[in-house]
């Protein structure tokens, strides 16, 4: 027998072997059927994301008793409550004004400051550091921080009223201004994060494009209006989807600065879910609240696919 | 339009060496002058100051006799065509077109008459709803000239316009340039380190180098009369055999000058050992080993590589410089010392 042989012999038993192991014939099986492969992942979305909503949507329709354990089917008496309830539509109205507001106000303040600090200058460089500190932080240090600067009696912010001749402002105790107060944090928190977001956006415009409209004349605010804005509209179009989400799920400043306000100025869909549930022990009209919620972030969400996307210029 | 560059100097923020210095160049009203150079040689950069993209560190720039050196890029009167085309991505062809025409606030129907005649001009009218992802790059290089025409621009810049493209279509493309200077009758300035498109399109040529202007003349001229052994070696494909000879100055001439048979009037031998053969469809480039350095031959005759010959130049065919480099006329005799290649 040549070497040549041996080794072919080898390889043959090897091969041989390896075929009758169990591994090798149940990977042979996977690769037959490719839904075996992507198996984990659907187990885990459908335990982790299917089967939660699922839950929710059946407990929803129940009086549910979590330290009994027992749900009692109520039919839609959970829905028909909270579209009765002025506390609800109240919660709503702020809701939808606070997605409004952060919404327009922060991708404007996002665009605004990122144009201005789109320069690869050491000062603008620092600023930017400076600015996307408030998102690495916790929302419980910003709350704090802010809580005293909105002090009413003594906070800096009503120092400053005071030195520009405003009127002082309760600010977050008072119901008229407790929603502005939760919106200012709530947009004092985000806004590095978007800026930076915006700013690697123009950064992906290419510089040529703006030669061209230098040649072409365009002056620069029709320049930003024709050039930049449509260009930038991916990233704009990903600020929108995520703060719309964001916003309609904004709980930890409600929870941490104002309570839902008084006579529920403040209060908005997440906080008034969690005050349900876990506050008034109403688990059923927590998940019926819950389901709205679910059901107003896909149709936003959907929408803005539908309408916002088409305005989106990719590259 | 003749557009004048006195004294021009350029050093880019953040560096402190110029790239060019008392950088003069006259362009002649009407001309198809070609920016041609190696890269890094300051042509892109001469053409975006005229063009008004890149401040002038020092000096002046005057198209039609007046001084634009700070005038805004969109007041010159100039349109630009692009290496990478430049037009709008979120624009239609027509969109694109139009962005321009809009900003020089002309009547709407005005707008639409001279777009739909650029269209017509360069192909596109069947494309003129289509955005650029949909387009092809030779299509694309249409609406950036469609763009540029639109404007009815006083000169054409264009920088390396046709280097993205495939060699088939650039040769299209090179024609439809030549068809479009004669129709328009406009200076065009264009940007290339590729001689052919240089010696095919140019009515002027301007040779650089490392800032500075080596020759300027017709392609003929630069061609067949180098003032340097740049320009020698860098027109030709390939350029001239340069032999240095022991009075420092040089002797040239280019690869199809050499033969193997001494001519009546010959002037030159030098003997060598053929190293390679490459067929090039028409004929045959060879490199020669001439004991001091390698030459180049290109001829019809096929030679067999590792045979020693020796080769002959005729008189006229032969260019000398001086000890500068640059040409001379007076006839040089001495021992060739070494090849000599500029970049060396």
């Amino acid at each position: 027998m040549s070497m040549n042989d041996t080794t072919a012999t080898l390889s043959r038993e090897r091969l041989e072997l390896k075929e009758r192991s169990w591994f090798y014939k149940a990977l042979n099986t996977a690769l037959k059927c490719p839904y075996v492969l992507i198996a984990p992942a659907i187990i885990v979305a459908l335990w982790m994301v299917i089967y939660p909503i699922f839950f929710g949507l059946y407990a929803s329709f129940t009086k549910w008793d979590m330290f009994t354990k027992s749900f009692t089917w109520v039919g839609l008496a959970n829905y028909k409550f909270l579209l009765v309830s002025e506390d609800f539509w109240k919660t709503m109205g702020n809701t939808l004004l606070y997605m409004v507001v952060f919404v327009l106000a922060g991708i404007s303040l996002n665009v605004l400051l990122g144009v201005f600090l789109n320069k690869n200058k050491p000062a603008h460089n620092l600023i930017q550091t400076i600015m996307f500190t408030p998102h690495i932080i916790s929302f419980v240090s910003v709350a704090l921080i802010w809580l005293w600067l909105m002090q009413p009696a003594n906070g800096i912010l009503n120092y400053v009223l005071n030195i520009l001749g405003l009127k002082s402002s309760y600010w977050y105790r008072s119901a008229d201004s407790s929603l502005l107060s939760i919106l200012i944090v709530a947009l004092w928190k985000g806004m590095g994060y978007g800026v930076l977001v915006v700013i690697s956006g123009l950064r992906s415009i290419p510089q040529y494009v703006y030669e061209a409209a230098r040649l072409d004349k365009s002056s620069k605010p029709n320049t930003f209006f024709k050039i930049t804005l449509p260009l930038l509209s991916p990233t704009l179009f990903f600020l929108i989807v995520t703060s719309v989400v964001s916003s309609f799920c904004t709980y930890d400043v409600v929870a941490l600065m104002t309570k839902g306000g008084t006579d529920n100025s403040s209060n908005l869909l997440a906080y008034y879910i969690y005050q349900q549930g876990f506050l008034f022990g109403h688990f059923g009209r927590a998940m019926a609240a819950s389901m709205i919620l679910l059901v107003m972030t896909s149709v936003i969400s959907f929408l803005n696919f539908k309408f916002a996307g088409k305005e989106v210029h990719y590259q | 339009m003749a557009i004048i560059l006195e004294g021009v100097k350029k050093i880019y923020p953040g560096t402190t060496e110029p790239v060019m210095e008392d950088f003069n160049l006259t362009i002649k009203d009407g001309s198809f002058t070609v920016l041609l150079g190696p890269s890094g040689c300051g042509k892109t950069t001469a053409l975006r100051m005229i063009a008004g993209l890149e401040e002038v560190t020092a000096g002046k720039i005057y198209i039609d006799g007046a001084d634009v050196t700070t005038v805004d890029p969109g007041a010159r009167n100039i349109a630009m065509v692009f290496q990478n085309y430049a037009i709008y991505p979120h624009m239609t062809v027509r969109g694109n077109i139009e962005f321009g025409l809009k900003n020089y606030k002309i009547t709407k129907a005005k707008i639409q008459e001279r777009v739909n005649g650029v269209l017509a001009q360069t192909g596109l009218t069947d494309l003129a709803g289509r955005m650029p992802a949909q387009l092809s790059g030779g299509q694309r290089q249409r609406v950036a000239l469609a763009r540029a025409m639109s404007k009815s621009p006083m000169a054409f810049l264009m920088d390396e316009p046709l280097s993205n493209l495939d060699a088939k279509l650039r040769s299209q493309m090179r024609s439809e340039l030549i068809q479009l200077f004669d129709a328009l009758g406009v200076t065009f300035i264009y940007v290339t380190h590729d001689q052919t498109e240089a010696l095919t399109m140019a009515t002027d040529i301007v040779v650089m180098y490392e800032g500075r202007i080596m020759q300027q003349g017709t392609p003929q001229e630069v061609y067949e009369n180098p003032a340097n052994i740049f320009v020698a070696q860098f027109i030709g494909d390939p350029g001239m055999n340069v032999l240095k000879l022991k009075n420092e100055a040089f002797v040239g001439f280019k690869p199809r000058a050499l033969r193997l048979v001494r001519p009546a009037n010959g002037d030159f031998e030098i003997a060598g050992q053929i190293l390679t053969r490459e067929f090039l469809g028409h004929e045959y480039m060879y490199t020669i080993d001439v004991g001091c350095g390698r030459i180049v031959l290109r001829t019809g005759q096929m030679i067999d590589a590792g045979t020693t010959h020796t080769f002959y130049a005729d008189a006229a065919d032969l260019c000398y410089f001086d000890k500068n480099q640059n040409r001379t006329f007076e006839p040089q005799q001495a021992k060739v010392v070494q090849v000599f290649h500029v970049d060396e």
